[in-house]
Order: structure tokens, then C-alpha cells, then sequence
């Protein structure tokens, strides 16, 4: 008797570590399933909220997750600027056409993203009758609005800042900082230069084991990414927002009008990504889901470079190699999102003022929108936001009570403007790696 | 309380008659020693006799106090919260200041009474000439006011800060605000007669002053843009700002720097025994919080709900033209891009780059 249960006990475990074993591989097979995803966040936001002891725990889960992803990305995103000019932009004759035809959608995309902004912010106008609670919770933390003034002020922050901050002093500095626009300027200009050395067999060489490199990140970052949905999972657990402030209530014309913008340039990107890619709708907006959620859910535009990678590598109507150096220089070139918010932000304390939109100041707030969002990748957290002052001090404007109104609303921001600006790099990524119509060759 | 009035005095006096008897009953052993004696038992006597006891301050102030059942708290009829101010809810003084006075009443076994004055100095006018046992009301110890009273010792450090209008203080050149307001542009507001316009050309000696004679008028200056700033201490400024909750959007305090004013209570000169008990019981106090934490539990009004947000005015028609301009970029970027992707280009699976 005690033998048969002995070997029930047994056969039970067995089946368990079984079931669990195939439950795994299931979890694993599909990791890319959007379904999974978006569960995946649902439950860790559900189990976060639940118990918020294990927060920590998840909260060191989701950042090991984020290492991994980043540890791929940054020698993916090298590689990919090195190797470009020589495979793209090397070519005779196309180099001119390819990098004007790469600025000019870099441009027209980011200019989307102002420009919605304003037309949204100027017809709902969330700077005027702004809630008398935004104005006791500056009351209370004066302090804070101090700290804000003084460390914007440490910062002259203008053109010659943003030049300052893309080109490396030293480059090993920028590598181990993880300075992505500084790492992609070099890079763009070290793989120019390499391609107009002599094609002699060291050069092959060197853009040979480029490839070689970049096939062996890809198989690595292939095993990391079956672990997608626990590190959604685990990221989604340890960010759990206070939708109930009172900031978030006081704010919540300017968050309305910031989720209109965001809405319908996601719309647009998906309209371009699924023409572009040539998949249907559904399809499309599966495609797009994965780097959004990631986005979402990293708060970081380089860890979301490997899904991306993965996302256009699988559209077969694609051009992989331009499409994959244009989602490496997007992170930098083509912050849609993050100008998107500077724009409104901008128009939102001009509002608060009181103050006439004057063509003027339009023309200065959208192209200082499209510096400080540009500016705004090699900044990391909270810092980003006193670049409102590239926007702010042209236009004589009192900039640190907005900025410290939004930082208390910082976190949901993050997720948002990186979601839009990852989507915007896919979609546009997508779209300089369509083949060029027959009516050009 | 009145009881410990009552019994103070006759515990200390005793002891001193039995001293003096003491003296008197030792032996006289000639004119020259006898004589330091005499001249100490005439002086004893004769300050008897007029009331005084040198070298006992302590005792006489305090007994005084004790002997009235009252101590006379002189402050402003202004309201200067967290420190006094006449509280909305029951429309008597409250305050940390009235607070630490009614502590001390209540260690000397007395009643608070208030007595007001207009101003500061008026205050300081109050103790000196003995219509109030102690001054508070946010008063500075400052050398000048140490001619008129005595100070104790400070209860709290208040930094200096100028409270300044936002928008003027962005017109201003200069990287910290600090750097702008001492600027021979920035016009900065000041009450006439009060500290801080002896103290302006020490802070600020680059700023232009313009003096007014109360501190509304300056205060209104600067919600009006007309001036750059208007100096106070921070419990001022949180003060200034609490007044309207639409103002800290166009009004900051900016502190400057390492300056502070110490806060003390105001006694009559010749009060020292008064003193060291003051001392003494403020040495026995905790440490007043942060000015900040302070005001607002003082205040003590819960943080405003959010209403209902209004969607804001009709568009001004002097923004047509941008709106129309952001209208167009955004349409025609949107339709460019859109247009880019539909253009056909290779059939699917066909791929240049042969990745």
C-alpha cells in the first residue's frame, strides 16, 4: 500500500514537472504571439498591483531582461551604422539620392509629429482654464520648483548643447555610457570613411566579419526574446502608476490632447508600415504591436532596437539591410513621439501665459520641438524634460513650473512618447527599406 | 496657576533674609573691616527700599509676570502665517509663534494675553517700553533692533528670498535666477522702513529698488509684472503665494543663497533674568521643523480637488494663421508619408539588397 502510494506521489510529480515542461515550451514557441504579450503586461500589472511586496523582485527580473536586450542592441545598432555607408550609401551615384531621400522622411515624419501636436493643442487648448489643483500642488512643493529653475539653469541648452552632445569627446566614454547618439555619429562617420578606403581584402574583411558579427547577435538575441513575455511580465509588475493623483487630474486636458496627437500618428505609421510592408491589416498591427509593447514596457528606444530588428526582418517585401540602419539611426533621427510631446508641452506654456501664438514663435516652437525631441535621446529620465527651455527661452518663457508639473507625471510619459517614437522608427524603417517603384530605375 | 504665583516669592526671599542675618550676626573685629559690611547692608537696604534687587533680574522679571497672572505677548496686527495669523476658523491668533508663547505661559504658570501693534518696529516699541513682556511675531534679531531689546535665542532660521514674477525674471539675462534679479534691469519691490530695505543694496546690489509702504502694494506690483521681484523671507513668500492659487504659475521664490534671518524672541533690555529663563525653556524645545512642513500644516487646508477643467476659450483669431499653418504640416506630412508607402514598388519576395 505504501508502495502504490509511494509511486502515485511519484507519477504525480512527474506528470506536474511534465505538464509544467510543456506549459514552458508552449510560453516559449510562442513569445512572439501579441496575445501573450499584452497578457503578459496585463498579469504582471494585475500581480504587481496585488502584491506590491514582490515588486522589487519583479522589478530586478525586468531590469536583468532590459541588460540582455540592451547587451544585444548596442553592438547590433554598431554594427549595423558601420557597415551601412559601405552597403548603402557607398554605392556610386546612390549615395547622394539614398541619405537625402533617409533625411527627407527623417524630417517629414518628425514634422508630422509637431505639427499635429500644435493643430491639436491649439484646438483644445489644454494650457488655458488649467485645473486649480496643478496650482496647489506647485503651492506645496515650492521646493521642488526651485530645484527645477536651478538645474535647468545649470544647462545652456541650445543648438551648440545639442552638437555638444552628439559628438563624442571620446568614444569608448560614449560606448560605456551607452550614448546612442554620440555611438551612431561616429559610427556613420567611421563607416563613410571605411568605405572610401581602397576595396582591398582587408576592407572586405572588416564588412565580412560585420556580417558575420551580426548574424551571431541576431541567433543570441533569438534566445533572449523567447523570454519576452516574463520580462514584459516583470517590467509591467514593477511600474505600477497612480492613475488617481491629483496631478493626473489636473493635467488631464493636456494628457487628452497628448493622446489624440499620439493616437493618430499611430494610425498614420500603421498605415504606412502595412502599405509599405505589404501585409494586411490585422497583420500589420500585429507587426507593430510587439516593438510598441516593449517600447512600452522598457521605457528605452535601445532595447527595443532588437524587436524592431525582428519585426522588419520578417516582412518579406522588404529591403532588410536599409530598413535595419534606418532603425538603428531612427532611434536618434527620428524621435517622433518626443517631439510630438515638446511640441505640445510648448504650446501648453504658452497657454498657461496667456500668450499670443504669433507665426513667429509657431516657426520657433516647431523647429525648437524638433531639436529638443532630438536632444531629448541622449539626455536619459527626467533630464529630458528641462529641454523644454530650447522651445522656452527663445520665446521668453518661464519654463519650470511646467516642467515640474510633469514630472509628476513623468513615468506614463516615458512609456507613451517611447512607444510612439519606437512605432515611428518601424514604420519609417519600413518604408525606406520598400524597393524603390519601377518608374525610378 | 495662580497658586504657584502666590508661592513663588516667598520661597526665594526667605533665604535671602537668612543670609543677611547671617552676616550681621558675625563678629566686628575693627572700622575697616566692619566697613565693606555696612556699605553692603545700606545697599541692600536701600534697594529694598526702592524696589530693586541687583544682580536678581531673573527673579524680578519673572515675578512680575508671575505676580500679574499674564504674560503680554506683543505682535503684528498683521497676518504673517505659519507664525501668527488670525486663524478663519475660530478668528482667534494662531500660530507656531503663539503656540511657543502660550508654551512658555504655561511653564511659568501665567495666561497668554496678545497685544498688537501695526508693524514690526512697533512691536519691538511695544517691549521696550514695558506694554509687553516678550515681542514675536516673526521678528528678526537684527543688530539695529538690539538698541530698543534684547533678543533670546533664535528659534528658527528663515532663508531670504526674493519672491519673483516668472515672466519678467525670463526677460532678464543671466543663467541663475539668482544672477538675474541682481541685475541693473531687474526692479525689485520693497516696503519702506521695513528690514529688508536696509538689507536690499547687501543682497542685491545691482537691482533697481522701488519702495512702497505696505506689502500688498508690493506684492501687487509684481503679480503685475511692473516690478521684477519682491523680497521677504521664505515665510513670507509661501505666504505671498498662498493668496491666489492661479499666482504660483507666474510667481517663484528664489532663495538667495546663504542668507538668513534669525527669528528670535524680543525682551525689554533690562530684563536678563527673563532672558536666561526664555533661553532656558527654548533650549527645552524641539527643533522647529522645516519652514515648508510648517506652513502648511499651520495652514492646515487640504489640498484642492481637481474641479471640473474647463476645455478653454474659443480659438483667438490671431492664431488662425498658425493653426492653419500646423494644420497644413500636418496634413501634408501625414498624405507624403502615406503616399510614399502606397507607391508600388518590386513585387513581394523580390529583395534588392539580398539580405
Amino acid at each position: 500500500m505504501a508502495k502504490k502510494f509511494v509511486m502515485m506521489r511519484e507519477g504525480t510529480a512527474t506528470d506536474r514537472a511534465a505538464a509544467s515542461t510543456a506549459a514552458w515550451l508552449i510560453i516559449m514557441k510562442s513569445s512572439g504571439n501579441i496575445i501573450l504579450m499584452i497578457a503578459s503586461m496585463a498579469g504582471g500589472v494585475a500581480f504587481g498591483q496585488y502584491f506590491p511586496d514582490a515588486r522589487p523582485t519583479m522589478s530586478s527580473f525586468g531590469r536583468l531582461f532590459m541588460a540582455l536586450l540592451q547587451m544585444c542592441a548596442l553592438p547590433m545598432l554598431i554594427v549595423s551604422v558601420l557597415s551601412a555607408p559601405r552597403r548603402l550609401l557607398g554605392g556610386e551615384g546612390e549615395a547622394g539620392h539614398a541619405g537625402r531621400s533617409l533625411l527627407a522622411k527623417y524630417a517629414v515624419s518628425l514634422l508630422l509629429g509637431a505639427g499635429l501636436s500644435l493643430t491639436v493643442g491649439l484646438i483644445i487648448r489644454p494650457g488655458n482654464g488649467l485645473d486649480p489643483a496643478a496650482f496647489d500642488f506647485i503651492d506645496r512643493s515650492y521646493a521642488g520648483i526651485q530645484d527645477g529653475i536651478s538645474s535647468a539653469a545649470d544647462k545652456d541648452v541650445d543648438l551648440v548643447f545639442f552638437l555638444i552632445q552628439v559628438v563624442p569627446e571620446n568614444i569608448f566614454a560614449a560606448l560605456s555610457g551607452g550614448n546612442v547618439a554620440s555611438i551612431i555619429f561616429f559610427c556613420l562617420l567611421a563607416g563613410t570613411a571605411v568605405a572610401r578606403v581602397t576595396r582591398g581584402a582587408p576592407v572586405q574583411y572588416f564588412f565580412g566579419l560585420c556580417d558575420e558579427l551580426e548574424k551571431a547577435i541576431t541567433v543570441l538575441l533569438g534566445w533572449f526574446l523567447r523570454f519576452l513575455p516574463i520580462g514584459l511580465f516583470c517590467l509591467a509588475g514593477s511600474q505600477v502608476y497612480d492613475l488617481n493623483s491629483p496631478i493626473m487630474h489636473a493635467l488631464r486636458n493636456f494628457l487628452a490632447a497628448l493622446a489624440l496627437c499620439y493616437l493618430i500618428m499611430m494610425a498614420v505609421y500603421a498605415l504606412v508600415f502595412i502599405r509599405s510592408s505589404r501585409c494586411g491589416l490585422w497583420a500589420g498591427i500585429k507587426e507593430l504591436g510587439k516593438p510598441f509593447l516593449v517600447a512600452a514596457g522598457t521605457q528605452s528606444s535601445l532595447a527595443s532596437l532588437p524587436v524592431i530588428r525582428e519585426t522588419l526582418g520578417r516582412q518579406r517585401a522588404l529591403a532588410q539591410e536599409k530598413s535595419y540602419f534606418s532603425a538603428a539611426i531612427g532611434i536618434t533621427l527620428n524621435p517622433a513621439g518626443s517631439v510630438a510631446f515638446y511640441a505640445l508641452a510648448s504650446l501648453f506654456l504658452i497657454q498657461i501665459y496667456d500668450l499670443p501664438l504669433s507665426p513667429k514663435a509657431g516657426v520657433i516652437l516647431l523647429l525648437g520641438a524638433v531639436l529638443a525631441g532630438m536632444a531629448g535621446v541622449s539626455i536619459p529620465g527626467l533630464a529630458a524634460l528641462s529641454l523644454l527651455s530650447i522651445v522656452a527661452e527663445p520665446l521668453a518663457l518661464p519654463h519650470a513650473p511646467v516642467v515640474f508639473l510633469l514630472t509628476g507625471i513623468y513615468p506614463i510619459l516615458d512609456s507613451a512618447m517611447t512607444a510612439v517614437n519606437v512605432v515611428a522608427n518601424t514604420s519609417i524603417s519600413a518604408l525606406l527599406g520598400k524597393p524603390a517603384p519601377m518608374s525610378e530605375k | 496657576m495662580n497658586r504657584k504665583l502666590a508661592q513663588s516669592p516667598p520661597r526665594a526671599m526667605p533665604r535671602r533674609r537668612r543670609s543677611m542675618a547671617a552676616q550681621s550676626s558675625r563678629p566686628e573685629t575693627g572700622l575697616i573691616a566692619v566697613s565693606p559690611l555696612l556699605l553692603t547692608l545700606a545697599a541692600v537696604c536701600l534697594s529694598l527700599a526702592v524696589g530693586v534687587k541687583p544682580g536678581y533680574g531673573f527673579e524680578n522679571g519673572l515675578a512680575r509676570i508671575e505676580q500679574s497672572g499674564v504674560l503680554r505677548l506683543g505682535i503684528c496686527e498683521e497676518d504673517f502665517p505659519p507664525f501668527s495669523f488670525r486663524s478663519p476658523d475660530h478668528g482667534g491668533w494662531a500660530g507656531y509663534d503663539i503656540d511657543l508663547a502660550s508654551a512658555l505661559a504655561r511653564e511659568m504658570g501665567v495666561e497668554l494675553q496678545i497685544v498688537t501693534d501695526q508693524d514690526w518696529e512697533g512691536v519691538i516699541d511695544l517691549v521696550r517700553d514695558g506694554r509687553a513682556d516678550i515681542g514675536m511675531s516673526s521678528l528678526s534679531a537684527t543688530p539695529e533692533r538690539t538698541r530698543k531689546v534684547a533678543f533670546s535665542r533664535s528659534y528658527i532660521h528663515l532663508r531670504q528670498g526674493v519672491l519673483a514674477n516668472q515672466l519678467a525674471l525670463a526677460r532678464l539675462a543671466g543663467s541663475d535666477p539668482v544672477e538675474k534679479l541682481n541685475s541693473p534691469r531687474a526692479l525689485i519691490a520693497v516696503r519702506t522702513g521695513s528690514v529688508y530695505r536696509q538689507h536690499l543694496p547687501n543682497y542685491l546690489p545691482r537691482a533697481e529698488i522701488i519702495e512702497f509702504s505696505s506689502w500688498d502694494e508690493c506684492y501687487e506690483e509684481v503679480r503685475a509684472g511692473r516690478a521684477a521681484g519682491v523680497i521677504g523671507d521664505e515665510a513670507q513668500l509661501l505666504s505671498w503665494l498662498g493668496r491666489n492659487k492661479g499666482d504660483s504659475m507666474r510667481l517663484i521664490p528664489v532663495i538667495l543663497g546663504d542668507k538668513q534671518d534669525p527669528l528670535a524672541i524680543a525682551v525689554p533690555k533690562q530684563e536678563a533674568g527673563l532672558l536666561e529663563y526664555i533661553n532656558a525653556f527654548l533650549r527645552h524645545q524641539p527643533q522647529a521643523p522645516d519652514i515648508q512642513r510648517l506652513y502648511w500644516e499651520y495652514k492646515n487646508d487640504s489640498p484642492l480637488e481637481s474641479g471640473p477643467q474647463s476645455a478653454g476659450p474659443a480659438i483667438p483669431p490671431s492664431e488662425y494663421p498658425m493653426l492653419a499653418l500646423a494644420a497644413a504640416v500636418a496634413f501634408l506630412t501625414a498624405a507624403y508619408l502615406v503616399w510614399a508607402a502606397c507607391r508600388s514598388g518590386r513585387k513581394p519576395g523580390q529583395n534588392p539588397a539580398g539580405s
